[in-house]
Protein backbone atom coordinates (compact mmCIF):
# COMPACT_ATOMS: atom_id res chain seq x y z
CA UNK A 1 0.00 0.00 0.00
CA UNK A 2 2.97 2.33 -0.32
CA UNK A 3 2.98 2.70 -4.10
CA UNK A 4 0.33 5.41 -4.07
CA UNK A 5 1.27 8.86 -5.18
CA UNK A 6 -1.85 10.40 -3.65
CA UNK A 7 -3.58 8.79 -0.76
CA UNK A 8 -6.75 9.96 0.98
CA UNK A 9 -7.12 8.32 4.34
CA UNK A 10 -10.63 8.37 5.82
CA UNK A 11 -11.34 12.00 4.96
CA UNK A 12 -14.37 13.69 6.57
CA UNK A 13 -15.31 17.33 6.33
CA UNK A 14 -17.94 19.35 8.14
CA UNK A 15 -18.36 23.07 7.43
CA UNK A 16 -19.43 25.37 10.23
CA UNK A 17 -21.41 28.51 9.56
CA UNK A 18 -23.49 30.71 11.89
CA UNK A 19 -26.78 29.25 10.69
CA UNK A 20 -25.88 25.60 10.37
CA UNK A 21 -23.44 22.76 10.17
CA UNK A 22 -22.92 21.16 6.74
CA UNK A 23 -21.45 17.71 6.50
CA UNK A 24 -19.83 17.74 3.07
CA UNK A 25 -17.69 14.61 3.07
CA UNK A 26 -18.01 11.45 5.06
CA UNK A 27 -15.15 8.98 5.33
CA UNK A 28 -13.66 9.01 1.82
CA UNK A 29 -10.55 6.92 1.17
CA UNK A 30 -8.83 6.70 -2.19
CA UNK A 31 -5.37 5.95 -3.57
CA UNK A 32 -3.89 6.85 -6.94
CA UNK A 33 -0.76 5.36 -8.46
CA UNK A 34 1.72 7.35 -10.53
CA UNK A 35 0.31 8.30 -13.91
CA UNK A 36 -3.24 7.26 -13.12
CA UNK A 37 -6.19 9.27 -14.42
CA UNK A 38 -9.19 9.15 -12.08
CA UNK A 39 -12.50 10.97 -12.59
CA UNK A 40 -14.91 11.83 -9.83
CA UNK A 41 -18.61 12.17 -10.61
CA UNK A 42 -21.40 12.87 -8.17
CA UNK A 43 -24.61 14.81 -7.71
CA UNK A 44 -24.48 18.62 -7.58
CA UNK A 45 -23.28 20.02 -4.29
CA UNK A 46 -22.19 16.66 -2.93
CA UNK A 47 -18.73 17.84 -1.93
CA UNK A 48 -16.51 17.26 -4.99
CA UNK A 49 -14.85 20.68 -4.94
CA UNK A 50 -14.39 20.36 -1.21
CA UNK A 51 -12.54 17.10 -1.76
CA UNK A 52 -10.14 18.74 -4.24
CA UNK A 53 -9.65 21.72 -1.90
CA UNK A 54 -8.64 19.27 0.80
CA UNK A 55 -6.19 17.42 -1.45
CA UNK A 56 -4.67 20.75 -2.49
CA UNK A 57 -4.34 21.79 1.15
CA UNK A 58 -6.64 24.82 0.88
CA UNK A 59 -9.09 23.32 3.37
CA UNK A 60 -8.15 21.27 6.39
CA UNK A 61 -10.32 18.16 6.74
CA UNK A 62 -12.22 17.68 9.99
CA UNK A 63 -10.96 14.11 10.15
CA UNK A 64 -8.52 12.02 8.17
CA UNK A 65 -5.40 12.92 6.25
CA UNK A 66 -3.96 13.33 2.77
CA UNK A 67 -0.59 11.97 1.74
CA UNK A 68 1.17 13.68 -1.13
CA UNK A 69 4.87 13.92 -1.96
CA UNK A 70 4.69 17.40 -3.48
CA UNK A 71 1.95 20.02 -3.67
CA UNK A 72 -0.65 19.28 -6.33
CA UNK A 73 -1.51 21.64 -9.20
CA UNK A 74 -5.09 22.91 -9.22
CA UNK A 75 -7.14 23.90 -12.23
CA UNK A 76 -10.48 25.57 -11.66
CA UNK A 77 -13.75 25.71 -13.53
CA UNK A 78 -12.86 28.93 -15.28
CA UNK A 79 -9.39 29.78 -16.47
CA UNK A 80 -8.97 32.85 -14.20
CA UNK A 81 -6.19 34.21 -16.37
CA UNK A 82 -5.32 37.65 -15.02
CA UNK A 83 -6.42 40.15 -17.67
CA UNK A 84 -3.57 42.57 -17.06
CA UNK A 85 -0.85 39.98 -17.63
CA UNK A 86 0.24 38.53 -20.94
CA UNK A 87 -0.16 34.79 -21.49
CA UNK A 88 3.49 34.19 -20.65
CA UNK A 89 3.27 36.28 -17.47
CA UNK A 90 0.13 34.38 -16.49
CA UNK A 91 1.87 31.05 -17.00
CA UNK A 92 4.78 32.24 -14.85
CA UNK A 93 2.51 33.12 -11.93
CA UNK A 94 3.26 29.97 -9.90
CA UNK A 95 7.07 30.17 -10.13
CA UNK A 96 6.88 33.91 -9.44
CA UNK A 97 4.81 33.47 -6.28
CA UNK A 98 7.10 30.71 -5.05
CA UNK A 99 10.19 32.78 -5.89
CA UNK A 100 11.73 30.17 -8.16
CA UNK A 101 14.57 30.90 -10.52
CA UNK A 102 12.66 32.91 -13.11
CA UNK A 103 15.09 32.29 -15.94
CA UNK A 104 14.68 28.53 -15.69
CA UNK A 105 10.93 28.90 -15.23
CA UNK A 106 10.70 31.06 -18.30
CA UNK A 107 12.63 28.60 -20.41
CA UNK A 108 10.32 25.82 -19.27
CA UNK A 109 7.13 27.84 -19.82
CA UNK A 110 8.30 28.92 -23.27
CA UNK A 111 8.98 25.28 -24.04
CA UNK A 112 5.45 24.33 -22.93
CA UNK A 113 3.89 27.21 -24.90
CA UNK A 114 5.86 26.11 -27.94
CA UNK A 115 4.95 22.42 -27.56
CA UNK A 116 1.26 23.13 -27.07
CA UNK A 117 0.83 25.68 -29.82
CA UNK A 118 0.63 28.93 -27.88
CA UNK A 119 4.11 30.29 -28.64
CA UNK A 120 2.85 33.00 -30.96
CA UNK A 121 0.35 34.16 -28.33
CA UNK A 122 2.87 34.35 -25.48
CA UNK A 123 2.85 38.14 -25.49
CA UNK A 124 -0.89 38.50 -26.10
CA UNK A 125 -3.40 39.39 -23.40
CA UNK A 126 -5.99 36.77 -22.38
CA UNK A 127 -8.90 38.63 -23.98
CA UNK A 128 -7.26 38.12 -27.38
CA UNK A 129 -7.50 34.31 -27.06
CA UNK A 130 -10.38 31.93 -27.71
CA UNK A 131 -11.93 29.93 -24.87
CA UNK A 132 -10.09 26.77 -25.80
CA UNK A 133 -6.72 28.51 -26.02
CA UNK A 134 -7.31 30.22 -22.68
CA UNK A 135 -7.98 26.87 -21.04
CA UNK A 136 -4.77 25.50 -22.54
CA UNK A 137 -2.91 28.51 -21.16
CA UNK A 138 -4.43 27.84 -17.74
CA UNK A 139 -3.18 24.25 -17.97
CA UNK A 140 0.33 25.42 -18.83
CA UNK A 141 0.19 27.80 -15.86
CA UNK A 142 -0.57 24.77 -13.67
CA UNK A 143 2.17 22.68 -15.30
CA UNK A 144 4.78 25.41 -14.87
CA UNK A 145 5.45 24.27 -11.30
CA UNK A 146 5.98 20.71 -12.53
CA UNK A 147 3.47 19.12 -10.15
CA UNK A 148 3.25 15.30 -10.10
CA UNK A 149 -0.46 15.45 -9.38
CA UNK A 150 -3.11 17.61 -11.06
CA UNK A 151 -6.55 18.38 -9.70
CA UNK A 152 -9.07 19.53 -12.30
CA UNK A 153 -12.41 20.91 -11.10
CA UNK A 154 -14.83 20.86 -14.03
CA UNK A 155 -12.21 22.56 -16.19
CA UNK A 156 -14.28 22.30 -19.38
CA UNK A 157 -17.69 23.40 -18.18
CA UNK A 158 -17.27 27.02 -19.29
CA UNK A 159 -16.66 25.94 -22.90
CA UNK A 160 -19.25 25.39 -25.60
CA UNK A 161 -19.83 21.79 -26.68
CA UNK A 162 -17.77 21.83 -29.90
CA UNK A 163 -14.77 23.45 -28.25
CA UNK A 164 -15.18 21.22 -25.26
CA UNK A 165 -14.73 17.99 -27.23
CA UNK A 166 -11.59 19.39 -28.86
CA UNK A 167 -10.14 20.76 -25.61
CA UNK A 168 -10.77 17.46 -23.81
CA UNK A 169 -8.63 15.70 -26.41
CA UNK A 170 -5.95 18.38 -26.18
CA UNK A 171 -5.74 18.42 -22.42
CA UNK A 172 -5.82 14.66 -22.21
CA UNK A 173 -2.96 14.41 -24.70
CA UNK A 174 -0.91 16.96 -22.77
CA UNK A 175 -1.48 15.25 -19.44
CA UNK A 176 -0.62 11.81 -20.87
CA UNK A 177 2.50 13.18 -22.52
CA UNK A 178 3.66 14.79 -19.29
CA UNK A 179 2.76 11.56 -17.46
CA UNK A 180 0.80 13.30 -14.70
CA UNK A 181 -1.39 11.74 -12.07
CA UNK A 182 -4.80 13.34 -12.49
CA UNK A 183 -8.01 13.72 -10.50
CA UNK A 184 -10.78 15.18 -12.64
CA UNK A 185 -14.12 16.32 -11.26
CA UNK A 186 -16.85 16.50 -13.86
CA UNK A 187 -20.61 16.44 -14.33
CA UNK A 188 -20.26 14.84 -17.71
CA UNK A 189 -20.36 11.04 -17.44
CA UNK A 190 -19.18 10.52 -21.03
CA UNK A 191 -16.24 12.82 -20.43
CA UNK A 192 -15.31 10.92 -17.29
CA UNK A 193 -15.38 7.51 -19.02
CA UNK A 194 -13.59 8.66 -22.14
CA UNK A 195 -10.67 10.23 -20.27
CA UNK A 196 -10.11 8.01 -17.25
CA UNK A 197 -8.59 4.80 -16.01
CA UNK A 198 -11.08 4.77 -13.14
CA UNK A 199 -14.33 6.57 -12.42
CA UNK A 200 -15.31 7.20 -8.79
CA UNK A 201 -19.01 7.72 -8.18
CA UNK A 202 -19.85 9.70 -5.07
CA UNK A 203 -23.14 9.65 -3.20
CA UNK A 204 -25.27 12.71 -2.53
CA UNK A 205 -24.05 14.97 0.28
CA UNK A 206 -22.30 14.04 2.48
CA UNK A 207 -20.08 12.52 -0.18
CA UNK A 208 -19.19 8.86 0.25
CA UNK A 209 -17.53 6.62 -2.30
CA UNK A 210 -20.47 4.72 -3.76
CA UNK A 211 -18.69 2.63 -6.36
CA UNK A 212 -15.49 2.72 -8.41
CA UNK A 213 -15.40 1.57 -12.04
CA UNK A 214 -12.19 0.38 -13.63
CA UNK A 215 -12.63 1.55 -17.23
CA UNK A 216 -11.51 -1.11 -19.69
CA UNK A 217 -11.99 -0.06 -23.29
CA UNK A 218 -10.38 -1.93 -26.14
CA UNK A 219 -10.08 1.20 -28.23
CA UNK A 220 -6.80 2.98 -27.64
CA UNK A 221 -6.49 6.63 -28.59
CA UNK A 222 -7.99 9.99 -27.88
CA UNK A 223 -11.06 10.42 -25.65
CA UNK A 224 -13.21 11.27 -28.66
CA UNK A 225 -12.32 7.93 -30.29
CA UNK A 226 -12.81 6.07 -27.04
CA UNK A 227 -16.40 7.22 -27.05
CA UNK A 228 -16.96 4.92 -30.04
CA UNK A 229 -15.90 1.84 -28.08
CA UNK A 230 -18.46 -0.94 -27.85
CA UNK A 231 -18.22 -1.08 -24.06
CA UNK A 232 -18.58 2.68 -23.62
CA UNK A 233 -22.38 2.55 -23.47
CA UNK A 234 -22.23 -0.15 -20.81
CA UNK A 235 -20.19 2.02 -18.44
CA UNK A 236 -22.33 5.02 -19.22
CA UNK A 237 -25.57 3.25 -18.33
CA UNK A 238 -24.13 1.78 -15.15
CA UNK A 239 -22.84 5.13 -13.89
CA UNK A 240 -26.06 6.88 -14.90
CA UNK A 241 -27.96 4.39 -12.81
CA UNK A 242 -25.61 4.78 -9.86
CA UNK A 243 -25.99 8.55 -9.93
CA UNK A 244 -29.70 8.05 -9.57
CA UNK A 245 -30.52 11.10 -11.64
CA UNK A 246 -34.20 11.86 -11.59
CA UNK A 247 -35.53 14.17 -14.21
CA UNK A 248 -38.42 15.91 -12.62
CA UNK A 249 -40.83 17.64 -14.95
CA UNK A 250 -42.87 20.61 -13.85
CA UNK B 1 -7.55 42.95 -35.79
CA UNK B 2 -9.80 45.59 -37.27
CA UNK B 3 -6.97 47.27 -39.09
CA UNK B 4 -6.92 44.74 -41.90
CA UNK B 5 -5.44 45.35 -45.32
CA UNK B 6 -8.05 47.44 -47.12
CA UNK B 7 -11.05 49.04 -45.44
CA UNK B 8 -14.24 48.53 -47.41
CA UNK B 9 -16.29 51.36 -48.83
CA UNK B 10 -18.92 50.89 -46.11
CA UNK B 11 -16.23 51.15 -43.47
CA UNK B 12 -14.93 54.38 -45.01
CA UNK B 13 -18.37 55.99 -45.10
CA UNK B 14 -19.00 54.84 -41.55
CA UNK B 15 -15.74 56.35 -40.30
CA UNK B 16 -16.44 59.53 -42.26
CA UNK B 17 -19.86 59.77 -40.63
CA UNK B 18 -18.38 59.28 -37.17
CA UNK B 19 -15.83 62.04 -37.78
CA UNK B 20 -18.53 64.45 -38.88
CA UNK B 21 -20.64 63.51 -35.87
CA UNK B 22 -17.76 64.26 -33.49
CA UNK B 23 -17.12 67.64 -35.10
CA UNK B 24 -20.82 68.54 -34.91
CA UNK B 25 -20.96 67.66 -31.20
CA UNK B 26 -17.85 69.69 -30.45
CA UNK B 27 -19.07 72.71 -32.42
CA UNK B 28 -22.45 72.65 -30.70
CA UNK B 29 -20.80 72.49 -27.31
CA UNK B 30 -18.64 75.50 -28.20
CA UNK B 31 -21.62 77.42 -29.58
CA UNK B 32 -23.59 76.93 -26.39
CA UNK B 33 -20.71 78.39 -24.38
CA UNK B 34 -20.27 81.33 -26.75
CA UNK B 35 -24.02 82.00 -26.88
CA UNK B 36 -24.19 81.95 -23.09
CA UNK B 37 -21.37 84.48 -22.72
CA UNK B 38 -22.79 86.64 -25.49
CA UNK B 39 -26.31 86.74 -24.06
CA UNK B 40 -24.89 87.46 -20.61
CA UNK B 41 -22.81 90.36 -21.97
CA UNK B 42 -25.61 91.84 -24.09
CA UNK B 43 -28.29 91.42 -21.42
CA UNK B 44 -26.07 93.27 -18.95
CA UNK B 45 -25.33 96.04 -21.45
CA UNK B 46 -29.03 96.45 -22.18
CA UNK B 47 -29.75 96.42 -18.44
CA UNK B 48 -32.07 93.41 -18.69
CA UNK B 49 -30.01 92.15 -15.81
CA UNK B 50 -28.14 94.27 -13.31
CA UNK B 51 -24.37 93.88 -13.89
CA UNK B 52 -23.80 95.11 -10.34
CA UNK B 53 -25.09 91.80 -9.00
CA UNK B 54 -24.57 89.50 -12.00
CA UNK B 55 -21.33 90.99 -13.32
CA UNK B 56 -20.66 90.44 -17.03
CA UNK B 57 -17.98 88.77 -19.17
CA UNK B 58 -16.20 92.00 -20.13
CA UNK B 59 -15.94 93.07 -16.48
CA UNK B 60 -14.68 89.62 -15.46
CA UNK B 61 -12.05 89.84 -18.18
CA UNK B 62 -11.04 93.28 -16.96
CA UNK B 63 -10.80 91.97 -13.41
CA UNK B 64 -8.62 89.10 -14.56
CA UNK B 65 -6.29 91.51 -16.32
CA UNK B 66 -6.16 93.71 -13.23
CA UNK B 67 -5.29 90.80 -10.93
CA UNK B 68 -2.80 89.52 -13.49
CA UNK B 69 -1.04 92.88 -13.50
CA UNK B 70 -0.72 93.15 -9.75
CA UNK B 71 0.19 89.42 -9.56
CA UNK B 72 -2.44 88.54 -6.94
CA UNK B 73 -4.28 86.25 -9.38
CA UNK B 74 -1.42 83.77 -9.24
CA UNK B 75 -1.10 84.01 -5.49
CA UNK B 76 -4.75 83.00 -4.97
CA UNK B 77 -4.71 80.26 -7.59
CA UNK B 78 -1.43 78.90 -6.27
CA UNK B 79 -2.63 78.84 -2.66
CA UNK B 80 -5.75 76.89 -3.64
CA UNK B 81 -3.77 74.45 -5.80
CA UNK B 82 -1.23 73.75 -3.07
CA UNK B 83 -3.92 73.22 -0.43
CA UNK B 84 -5.91 70.97 -2.76
CA UNK B 85 -2.78 68.99 -3.57
CA UNK B 86 -1.96 68.30 0.06
CA UNK B 87 -5.57 67.61 0.98
CA UNK B 88 -5.77 65.15 -1.90
CA UNK B 89 -2.45 63.43 -1.16
CA UNK B 90 -3.19 63.09 2.55
CA UNK B 91 -6.86 62.15 2.11
CA UNK B 92 -6.32 59.65 -0.70
CA UNK B 93 -3.00 58.31 0.59
CA UNK B 94 -4.35 57.97 4.13
CA UNK B 95 -7.60 56.50 2.83
CA UNK B 96 -5.69 53.97 0.76
CA UNK B 97 -3.56 52.87 3.71
CA UNK B 98 -6.63 52.53 5.94
CA UNK B 99 -8.42 50.55 3.22
CA UNK B 100 -5.48 48.15 2.90
CA UNK B 101 -5.47 47.69 6.67
CA UNK B 102 -9.21 46.99 6.75
CA UNK B 103 -8.87 44.49 3.86
CA UNK B 104 -6.00 42.82 5.68
CA UNK B 105 -7.79 42.43 8.96
CA UNK B 106 -11.39 41.29 8.87
CA UNK B 107 -11.52 41.99 12.59
CA UNK B 108 -10.56 45.65 12.22
CA UNK B 109 -13.06 46.00 9.40
CA UNK B 110 -15.87 44.61 11.52
CA UNK B 111 -14.93 46.91 14.40
CA UNK B 112 -14.71 50.05 12.28
CA UNK B 113 -17.85 49.59 10.23
CA UNK B 114 -20.36 51.59 12.35
CA UNK B 115 -17.82 54.38 12.85
CA UNK B 116 -17.23 54.66 9.14
CA UNK B 117 -20.95 54.77 8.39
CA UNK B 118 -21.55 57.58 10.89
CA UNK B 119 -18.47 59.57 9.88
CA UNK B 120 -19.48 59.24 6.25
CA UNK B 121 -22.93 60.67 6.91
CA UNK B 122 -21.64 63.48 9.13
CA UNK B 123 -21.41 66.82 7.27
CA UNK B 124 -17.69 67.49 7.47
CA UNK B 125 -18.16 71.24 7.36
CA UNK B 126 -19.60 70.99 10.88
CA UNK B 127 -16.09 70.15 12.04
CA UNK B 128 -14.66 73.33 10.51
CA UNK B 129 -14.71 75.46 13.68
CA UNK B 130 -13.02 72.64 15.60
CA UNK B 131 -10.31 72.42 12.97
CA UNK B 132 -9.67 76.14 13.32
CA UNK B 133 -9.39 75.86 17.10
CA UNK B 134 -7.07 72.88 16.87
CA UNK B 135 -4.97 73.74 13.83
CA UNK B 136 -4.86 77.54 13.90
CA UNK B 137 -5.82 79.84 11.07
CA UNK B 138 -3.19 79.12 8.43
CA UNK B 139 -3.38 76.52 5.69
CA UNK B 140 -3.56 73.61 8.14
CA UNK B 141 -7.32 73.69 8.90
CA UNK B 142 -8.07 74.09 5.18
CA UNK B 143 -5.97 71.07 4.26
CA UNK B 144 -7.56 69.29 7.22
CA UNK B 145 -11.01 70.01 5.79
CA UNK B 146 -10.00 68.68 2.36
CA UNK B 147 -8.58 65.57 4.00
CA UNK B 148 -11.65 64.93 6.14
CA UNK B 149 -14.05 65.32 3.30
CA UNK B 150 -12.24 62.87 0.99
CA UNK B 151 -10.77 60.25 3.31
CA UNK B 152 -13.92 58.46 4.49
CA UNK B 153 -15.38 58.04 1.01
CA UNK B 154 -12.00 56.84 -0.20
CA UNK B 155 -11.80 54.22 2.54
CA UNK B 156 -15.32 52.96 2.01
CA UNK B 157 -15.16 52.63 -1.76
CA UNK B 158 -11.65 51.15 -1.80
CA UNK B 159 -12.45 48.52 0.82
CA UNK B 160 -15.53 47.42 -1.06
CA UNK B 161 -13.49 47.37 -4.27
CA UNK B 162 -10.81 45.20 -2.61
CA UNK B 163 -13.44 42.83 -1.26
CA UNK B 164 -15.18 42.53 -4.61
CA UNK B 165 -12.31 40.57 -6.11
CA UNK B 166 -13.43 37.16 -7.36
CA UNK B 167 -12.78 34.70 -4.51
CA UNK B 168 -11.84 32.04 -7.04
CA UNK B 169 -8.96 34.21 -8.28
CA UNK B 170 -7.74 34.30 -4.69
CA UNK B 171 -8.24 30.56 -4.45
CA UNK B 172 -6.06 30.17 -7.54
CA UNK B 173 -3.26 32.13 -5.89
CA UNK B 174 -3.65 30.19 -2.64
CA UNK B 175 -3.26 26.97 -4.61
CA UNK B 176 0.16 28.30 -5.65
CA UNK B 177 0.96 28.92 -1.99
CA UNK B 178 0.73 32.72 -2.19
CA UNK B 179 1.14 34.84 0.96
CA UNK B 180 -1.43 37.46 1.91
CA UNK B 181 0.88 40.23 0.72
CA UNK B 182 1.27 38.48 -2.64
CA UNK B 183 -2.49 38.08 -2.95
CA UNK B 184 -2.84 41.80 -2.39
CA UNK B 185 -0.15 42.95 -4.79
CA UNK B 186 -0.69 40.37 -7.56
CA UNK B 187 -4.46 40.16 -7.69
CA UNK B 188 -6.41 42.44 -5.37
CA UNK B 189 -4.65 45.66 -6.26
CA UNK B 190 -4.54 45.17 -10.05
CA UNK B 191 -8.16 44.02 -10.21
CA UNK B 192 -9.25 47.03 -8.15
CA UNK B 193 -7.47 49.45 -10.44
CA UNK B 194 -10.72 50.62 -12.07
CA UNK B 195 -12.21 51.22 -8.59
CA UNK B 196 -9.03 52.95 -7.54
CA UNK B 197 -9.24 55.35 -10.45
CA UNK B 198 -12.92 56.14 -10.03
CA UNK B 199 -12.20 56.77 -6.35
CA UNK B 200 -9.36 59.06 -7.38
CA UNK B 201 -11.72 61.01 -9.60
CA UNK B 202 -14.17 61.50 -6.76
CA UNK B 203 -11.62 62.30 -4.07
CA UNK B 204 -9.67 64.86 -6.07
CA UNK B 205 -12.94 66.71 -6.69
CA UNK B 206 -13.89 66.42 -3.04
CA UNK B 207 -10.51 67.80 -1.97
CA UNK B 208 -11.20 70.89 -4.01
CA UNK B 209 -14.64 71.17 -2.38
CA UNK B 210 -13.01 70.80 1.05
CA UNK B 211 -10.43 73.47 0.29
CA UNK B 212 -13.02 75.99 -0.87
CA UNK B 213 -15.16 75.23 2.19
CA UNK B 214 -12.12 75.65 4.40
CA UNK B 215 -11.21 78.93 2.72
CA UNK B 216 -14.76 80.17 3.28
CA UNK B 217 -14.31 79.59 7.00
CA UNK B 218 -10.79 80.84 7.51
CA UNK B 219 -8.24 82.16 5.05
CA UNK B 220 -6.16 85.09 3.89
CA UNK B 221 -5.73 83.93 0.32
CA UNK B 222 -7.07 81.44 -2.20
CA UNK B 223 -10.01 81.32 -4.58
CA UNK B 224 -12.44 80.57 -1.75
CA UNK B 225 -11.17 83.64 0.07
CA UNK B 226 -11.59 85.71 -3.10
CA UNK B 227 -15.21 84.56 -3.45
CA UNK B 228 -16.08 85.47 0.14
CA UNK B 229 -14.21 88.77 -0.05
CA UNK B 230 -15.77 89.67 -3.42
CA UNK B 231 -19.29 89.01 -2.20
CA UNK B 232 -18.75 90.97 1.02
CA UNK B 233 -17.54 94.10 -0.77
CA UNK B 234 -20.01 93.54 -3.62
CA UNK B 235 -17.31 93.06 -6.25
CA UNK B 236 -19.19 90.33 -8.12
CA UNK B 237 -16.53 90.41 -10.85
CA UNK B 238 -14.14 88.83 -8.35
CA UNK B 239 -16.68 86.15 -7.43
CA UNK B 240 -17.41 85.23 -11.04
CA UNK B 241 -13.73 85.23 -11.90
CA UNK B 242 -12.96 82.81 -9.09
CA UNK B 243 -15.81 80.52 -10.12
CA UNK B 244 -14.59 80.47 -13.71
CA UNK B 245 -11.05 79.66 -12.64
CA UNK B 246 -12.39 76.90 -10.36
CA UNK B 247 -14.30 75.45 -13.31
CA UNK B 248 -11.09 75.50 -15.36
CA UNK B 249 -9.22 73.78 -12.52
CA UNK B 250 -11.91 71.12 -12.26
CA UNK B 251 -11.64 70.52 -16.01
CA UNK B 252 -7.85 70.20 -15.87
CA UNK B 253 -8.12 67.75 -12.97
CA UNK B 254 -10.71 65.71 -14.85
CA UNK B 255 -8.56 65.41 -17.95
CA UNK B 256 -5.51 64.67 -15.84
CA UNK B 257 -7.23 61.73 -14.16
CA UNK B 258 -8.60 60.50 -17.49
CA UNK B 259 -5.07 60.54 -18.86
CA UNK B 260 -3.79 58.47 -15.93
CA UNK B 261 -6.74 56.12 -16.40
CA UNK B 262 -5.87 55.51 -20.05
CA UNK B 263 -2.24 54.82 -19.18
CA UNK B 264 -3.05 52.42 -16.33
CA UNK B 265 -5.90 50.49 -17.93
CA UNK B 266 -4.27 49.75 -21.25
CA UNK B 267 -4.92 46.03 -20.90
CA UNK B 268 -8.64 46.62 -20.57
CA UNK B 269 -9.42 48.38 -23.83
N1 LIG C 1 -16.83 27.50 2.85
C1 LIG C 1 -17.97 26.82 3.05
N2 LIG C 1 -18.70 27.02 4.17
C2 LIG C 1 -19.85 26.36 4.39
N3 LIG C 1 -20.37 25.44 3.56
C3 LIG C 1 -19.70 25.17 2.42
C4 LIG C 1 -18.47 25.85 2.10
N4 LIG C 1 -18.04 25.39 0.90
C5 LIG C 1 -18.94 24.50 0.51
N5 LIG C 1 -19.95 24.34 1.40
C6 LIG C 1 -21.09 23.41 1.30
O1 LIG C 1 -20.57 22.12 1.19
C7 LIG C 1 -21.32 21.35 0.25
C8 LIG C 1 -20.41 20.81 -0.81
O2 LIG C 1 -19.89 21.88 -1.61
P1 LIG C 1 -18.93 21.63 -2.84
O3 LIG C 1 -18.69 22.93 -3.49
O4 LIG C 1 -17.76 20.84 -2.40
O5 LIG C 1 -19.84 20.70 -3.79
P2 LIG C 1 -19.62 20.28 -5.30
O6 LIG C 1 -19.87 18.83 -5.37
O7 LIG C 1 -18.32 20.77 -5.80
O8 LIG C 1 -20.81 21.07 -6.01
P3 LIG C 1 -20.98 21.42 -7.55
O9 LIG C 1 -21.47 20.19 -8.20
O10 LIG C 1 -22.03 22.48 -7.52
O11 LIG C 1 -19.66 21.90 -8.03
C9 LIG C 1 -22.38 22.29 -0.29
O12 LIG C 1 -23.58 22.00 0.37
C10 LIG C 1 -21.89 23.66 0.06
O13 LIG C 1 -22.98 24.52 0.31
MG1 LIG D 1 -17.83 22.19 -7.39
Amino acid sequence: MTAFQVELDHISMTYQSPSEETEAISDVSLGLTQGEFVSIVGPSGCGKSTLLDIICGLVKPTRGSVRLQRPAGYMLQRDYLLEWRTIRQNCLLGPELQKHNMKEARTYVDHLLETYGLAEFADHYPRQLSGGMRQRAALIRTLALKPDVLLLDEPFSALDYQTRLAVVDEVWTILRKENKTVILVTHDIAEAISMSDRVVVLSARPARVKVIYQVRLSTAGLPLQRRQDENFRKYFDAIWKELDIYVSLG
Amino acid sequence: MSASAKPSLERKTYLQKMRIHRVVVLLTQLMILIAFLLIWELAANARFIDPFITSQPSRVLAAIIRLHQDGSLYLHVWVTIVETFWGFILGTGGGFLCAVLLWWSRFLHEISEPYLVVLNALPKVALGPLLIVWLGNGSAPIIGMALLISIIVTIISLVSGFQDVDPDKIKLLLSFGATRLQIFTKVVLPSSLPTLISTLKVSVGLSLVGVIMGEFLVSKAGLGYLIVYGSQVFKLDLVMLSIIILAAMAAIIYFGVSFVEKKLLRWQK
